[in-house]
């Protein structure tokens, strides 16, 4: 609450000039409706330039999720696809090694 | 009861325009209730510059909810992210860690099988895949 008090407003030259135009009717009749339109509008389009926003974000995060998965499920069959060689190499090396060592 | 707004531009020009008690708690209960500074509001009351954009609470409490729900995916797909990421690496430095070994037994098998005459087999497939996890530096 701000009762009975004092309220500073700095602007630019030109808005003081334009301010100076309206301040006649300015304290005694605001024009309340229009600045909560202007407000709710305002408002309206900040939210949508946020939901915009993170709409895009989001999309790019699931594609860069879904190529993290998909690399994570490769990277699972490749680690059982060389396990299996590694063991049929070591089984294969031995035989050859006895075989060179007859 | 008034509260007296001091307008100010440059450093000499001044302008005091009074609004009641009422009207200024109304500017300022306006101003919070959409997410704006006080003097944001003010301005934009004294200057006039206003919007003509037919837009209605229904409409905005929709795209706040729009807003939240967005915010509330990004939110679980960035916890499901750190420990997909952190599972994907260990298993692609396991896959390197392998691969390293089967180079090495790739080349005593090459050897072996020359020492005894033996053909030797295809190993481009493994020798790609070697090479793909040897060159795996974390960047994913």
């Amino acid at each position: 609450m701000f009762s009975g008090g004092k309220f500073e407003l700095t602007v630019s030259l030109e808005e003081f000039k334009r301010i100076k135009r309206r301040a006649k009717d300015l304290g005694k009749n605001p024009e309340l409706e229009m600045l909560e339109e202007t407000l709710m509008a305002l408002r309206y389009m900040y939210l949508k330039e946020r939901t915009t926003e993170l709409k895009k974000k989001l999309e790019e995060m699931q594609e860069h999720y879904r190529s993290l998965l998909e690399f994570k499920e490769r990277a699972e069959r490749d680690k059982e696809y060389l396990m299996g060689v590694r063991l049929e190499l070591s089984r294969e090396n031995r035989e050859l090694e006895e075989e060179v060592g007859k | 009861m008034t509260v007296s707004v001091t307008v100010r531009a440059g450093r000499f020009k001044r302008l005091k325009i009074d609004f009641s008690d009422e009207t200024f708690s109304q500017i300022q209960r306006l101003a919070k209730k959409y997410g704006f500074r006080t003097d944001e509001a003010l301005k934009i009351l004294l200057l006039g510059d206003f919007l003509d954009e037919n837009v209605n609470e229904k409409g905005l409490e929709h795209l706040e909810a729009r807003l939240e729900d967005l915010e509330r995916e990004l939110y679980e797909l960035e916890g499901k992210w750190s420990p997909l990421k952190f599972k994907t690496y260990y298993l692609a430095m396991d896959n390197q860690n392998l691969a390293i070994q089967i180079s090495a037994m790739i080349a005593q098998n090459k050897r072996l099988r020359e020492r005894l005459g033996k053909p030797r087999p295809d190993y481009s497939k493994i020798e790609s895949l070697i090479h793909y996890y040897l060159q795996f530096s974390g960047k994913t």
